[in-house]
């Protein structure tokens, strides 16, 4: 029960970082975490080194990839952007992601009407 | 597809993590410091202290260490982790329980190295096919008669040989095959090897060709033409260096010229493993000699012919030649067999290796049962860990992992040490064959890797089963209930299992034990047998002269003569004679023989008596008593020419004649003057003039046969025996043995040189490799099984110590205690010897080839083991009992 829970939430973090990075280019990890709290409209509040784990397992899917790079306070910071293939996840996930919320969704008003 | 594509691709990248974790760390490190330094500007433009600014990024980012295990694990293949931490912890766990592992991993590598050793014998001897052209049509003619169904005769005269190859509707060839010993000289030191002569067609028959040179060609089996050899690869290496110039070199064998024409694979040998040297046979096929059962047949069965057919067509073709032609060759009434080659190789020595295979694999599931049984103990012992550990939430199948991690790590550290012990146990057995047994093929043998991977294969296949029960156990069962009882309540399944297992292991040792006592006790009338000589002080060896300088019996005598003659004037030697086969060798002629001027025996009834034809002085020399009449002397001369009809009533020839004869041929008569017809192509008549004791020529086992003795003046021979009895040890007049012959004629090589102490030894020396072998796996099994038993008992006092405890409390004498533990152990140990009886009974019989003078049922042998492993159990018992005796009732209590 614990483990199917936290699946959900990697895949919806995970959908996440991938949106966010095909919307943006490329971005740090704090950059990354910033920008979904901005989205979030701060609604959502990140702890935000849950960000690297996410970010570890699509690199090993080969979603996203990571070079070196400079920081605007001009530290060294690793910077990751979106690969080819992580677009066509993207975008699966996302036709996905619609069908499943809007059946959600449909299945939610049907309940209020009763 | 794509699926297990980006899987693979989580793996491969897993595997890199792995390898570069340490880069990954720092890595990793210096992105979370880049990431926390911006969280803190951001913080300050919110107008915080920098202080507050640092304290409230590190809380937003979450813990640091947290991350950093999370990306390891991420990044590293946690199966092969946590399986690395499985193996530390078992380490430590086996550590802890010093004694029960260390019991365990002997047990094991003892089981599996001794298990290897032998099965790789076993493989080399009796399983692996031989290296010839499609063995299995590969077959050794035989004789049989049907009314007696005595064993297969396998030796025929020449015109047999001719007849059946000629005539036969089954076969695509046969060769004969002659065992012979030679002189071999040129070429350094004069030597004496073993040889077969055999027919051209020999090659072509095994399917082999010469690794260098020519086979024989058809021409060359012609009486005088059989003048080239071909040299085993052992002896092409020793005597021409491995060199190809000895190709067309001539060497001397019996002092004739041969040429080498080629040398035959490495691993070539027919039979047996001493001939190193082939020769054409060279029969005169228009000769016919009916006489001289001498020569082996080897045949090829044709494709498509049974063995049935070709039984039946060789035996019909003998019953028309034996009705066509004098009956007397092969007699009308027997019939052909074929026996296949491979038996002809590993007939003998079967049995022993089978005795041997048995042992082991009793040895082999002693020290399973061992284990498995050390194991079960020690996992029941920790039921209580089991259920805290599942209690704190590790997975059953975390659990069953640790627990089958555990028993892999016994078996790994037991096939390893296996493997060493097999290893030397191989070499140690091939230095145990005795050189009476010349076990073909046994130089091949090498560590049988098959073999090995196959034991391995079977040890972790225990570990697993093994394993699997205790954790199937602790996993199933309720947590909370064992973390109270988890101590307590022995008499369940598992304690039913061990004491099965002790029962077994005690049956086992047993029947081992049974069959080492019988062994043990033939070897000891072997050796109190009287063979009717003295072996005291007497050196032997074996000379040979070569015929081609020796052409004659006379001069063949003369020779001897002059030898013998030589070492006798040798200061501290007694006495010296001559014979031509050495007692208890086994080998020797004889034939039929009758009382002269009385009906002889019709065909088929004909009484059997050794023949020996020795020099005077011999009795003396060997310690035989003289019960009536006289030595032969020098006057007792006259070489008998056999070729020729010898006119019995003028013969010369004198006879000596054990007392087993004379009980057999003439009981109650005077023997002395009377006269003996001895079939040998023609009936020779000689005369009795002495009578001695009985020698034992056979083997040691079988009793004395009739024998009679002939001057060697009279009946000479090219290679002979000599005995020398000396005043001290045998071995100080080896020199001058040899320089006494060599004085004579230095081509000559004295060959075989030991102690007539040596040769007796020798004979029994097949019963001491049996019983050596088998005493060593009884003691083994002995040994395992005391340890089993003591592990389980061990173990059980220490489950009932509440029990002992509240004994105690309630007024038990610790006399009581002892006694209860004792019969909870000697009950199973009772149940096994009974079943081990059973057992021994029952199978010693596949023993009783090898026993002599006692049966395979023997009494004393039965009650004496059964009293040992009564003493081992008893002790084995005993010690955890006192144990348990002395438990403070108090402490046992608060144990709880």
């Amino acid at each position: 029960m614990a483990q199917s829970r936290s699946e959900i939430l990697q895949g919806t973090l995970d959908l996440m970082v991938l949106k966010t990075l095909a919307a943006m280019g490329s971005l740090h990890g704090y950059g990354i975490a910033r920008r979904i709290e901005q989205l979030s409209e701060e609604v959502l509040q990140l702890n935000q080194g849950t960000i690297y784990a996410s970010l570890v397992r699509l690199l090993q899917k080969g979603w996203i990839s990571s070079a070196w790079g400079t920081s605007e306070n001009n530290r060294k910071a690793k910077f990751y952007s979106i690969t080819k293939s992580g677009r066509k996840q993207l975008s699966a996930e996302t036709e996905n992601w619609e069908r499943v919320s809007g059946v959600i969704g449909r299945m939610l008003q049907l309940a209020e009407r009763r | 597809m794509n699926k297990t594509l980006s899987w693979l691709r989580v793996l491969a990248s897993r595997i890199r993590g792995l390898l570069t974790r340490h880069e990954l760390d720092q890595d990793f490190q210096q992105e979370l410091d880049s990431h926390l330094s911006l969280l803190t500007e951001e913080n300050l433009r919110r107008g915080l202290s920098p202080e507050e600014a640092r304290r409230a990024a590190r809380v937003r980012l979450g813990g640091v260490t947290q991350l950093r295990e999370t990306h390891r694990e991420l990044h590293g293949l946690p199966s092969i982790e946590t399986f690395a931490q499985d193996i530390r912890y078992a380490l430590r766990t086996l550590r802890r329980a010093k004694w029960i592992s260390l019991a365990a991993v002997a047990t094991l590598a003892l089981g599996i190295g001794a298990n290897t050793a032998v099965f790789s014998v076993v493989d080399t001897v009796l399983l692996r096919s031989l290296p010839f052209h499609e063995p299995d049509r590969l077959v050794m003619l035989a004789q049989r008669d049907p009314r007696t169904g005595a064993g297969a005769n396998t030796y025929f005269a020449p015109t047999t040989f001719f007849d059946w190859s000629s005539q036969n509707h089954s076969f695509t060839s046969m060769s004969a095959v002659e065992d012979f010993q030679a002189t071999l000289a040129g070429r350094g030191e004069p030597v004496q090897l073993a040889g077969q002569a055999v027919s051209a067609s020999f090659l072509g028959v095994l399917g082999v060709r010469p690794v260098l040179g020519r086979n024989f060609a058809a021409d060359e089996d012609f009486p005088n033409r059989n003048n080239v050899a071909l040299l085993s690869y052992a002896l092409w290496q020793s005597r021409f260096g491995g060199s190809r110039a000895a190709l067309g070199q001539s060497i001397t064998l019996n002092g004739f010229p041969v040429t080498v024409i080629g040398v035959l694979p490495p691993d070539f040998e027919f039979l047996s493993s001493l001939p190193s040297l082939w020769v054409p046979l060279g029969l005169d096929p228009s000769a016919r000699w009916s006489e001289g059962r001498d020569i082996q047949i080897v045949a090829r069965l044709r494709p498509g012919a049974s063995v049935e057919q070709a039984q039946i067509d060789l035996t019909t073709l003998t019953r028309r030649l034996g009705r066509d032609g004098p009956v007397i060759l092969t007699g009308t009434d027997t019939e052909a067999t074929l026996m296949p080659l491979i038996e002809s190789y590993v007939g003998e020595v079967r049995p022993a290796l089978l005795v041997l295979l048995g042992a082991v694999l009793c040895v082999l599931l002693i020290a399973y049962t061992n284990v498995a049984n050390l194991l079960l103990a020690r996992s029941t012992a920790r039921r209580r860990e089991m259920a805290v550990r599942a209690s704190l939430g590790a997975s059953r199948g975390r659990l069953v992992r640790q627990l089958l991690t555990e028993s892999l790590v016994l078996a790994g550290i037991g096939g390893v040490l296996g493997v060493l012990v097999a290893w030397w146990g191989a070499r140690f057995l091939v230095g145990l064959v005795p050189a009476s047994m010349p076990i073909p093929r046994l130089e091949e043998l090498g560590p049988n890797f098959t073999i090995l991977a196959f034991t391995l294969a079977m040890t972790l296949a225990t570990a697993f089963l093994v394993g699997l029960v205790p954790a199937s156990q602790a996993s199933r069962q309720e947590v909370s209930l064992s973390m109270w009882h988890g101590g307590r309540g022995t008499a369940g399944g598992g304690g039913r299992l061990r004491g099965g297992l002790v029962v077994l292991e005690v049956a086992m040792a047993m029947m081992l034990l049974v069959g080492a006592g019988l062994l043990l006790r033939t070897f000891s009338h072997l050796r109190a047998i009287n063979p009717g000589f003295s072996d005291r002080n007497v050196l032997a060896c074996h000379v040979m002269v070569p015929e081609a300088q020796y052409r004659t019996g006379v001069q063949q005598a003369a020779f001897f003569a002059q030898v013998l003659e030589r070492i006798r004037r040798l200061p501290g030697v007694r006495s010296a004679a001559a014979i031509d086969h050495l007692p208890v060798s086994g080998h020797g002629s004889s034939t039929w023989i009758h009382v002269a001027g009385r009906p002889e025996p019709p065909p088929g009834q004909q009484l059997d008596a050794l023949a020996r034809s020795v020099t005077p002085g011999y009795f003396a020399t060997l310690g035989v008593p003289l019960y009536a009449g006289r030595d032969f002397t020098d006057a007792d001369t006259g070489v008998l020419d056999v070729s020729k009809k010898i006119d019995p009533a003028t013969s010369p020839l004198k006879l000596i004649v054990n007392q087993a004869l004379v009980d057999r041929f003439l009981p109650g008569e005077n023997p002395l003057g009377q006269r003996l017809g001895i079939f040998w192509g023609q009936t020779l008549v000689g005369e009795i003039v002495g009578v001695v004791g009985n020698v034992r020529y056979q083997s040691l086992a079988e009793p004395e046969e009739p024998t009679f003795y002939w001057p060697e003046a009279q009946r000479p021979h090219h290679d002979m025996h000599l005995v020398v009895r000396t005043e001290g040890r045998p071995a100080d007049w080896v020199g001058a043995v040899r320089g006494a012959v060599r004085s004579v004629d230095p081509s000559v090589p004295v060959a075989d040189v030991q102690t007539l102490t040596d040769v007796v030894a020798l004979a029994s020396s097949r019963t001491r490799f049996s019983l050596v072998l088998l005493a060593a796996f009884a003691s083994i099994a002995l040994l395992l099984a005391a340890v089993g038993l003591f592990g389980v008992m061990a173990y059980n006092v220490a489950q009932r110590t509440a029990e002992i405890g509240v004994r105690m409390a309630l007024g038990a004498k610790p006399a009581a205690i002892i006694a209860m533990m004792l019969w909870d152990g000697m009950r199973l140990v009772l149940i096994g010897l009974v079943g081990g009886i059973g057992a021994a009974a029952g199978l010693t019989r596949f023993l009783s080839t090898e026993l002599y003078g006692v049966k395979a049922t023997d009494g004393l042998t039965f009650v004496t083991v059964t009293l040992t492993l009564l003493a081992t159990a008893l002790a084995a018992v005993f010690l955890p009992a006192r144990r348990a005796s002395n438990v403070e009732p108090v402490t046992a209590l608060r144990y709880e």
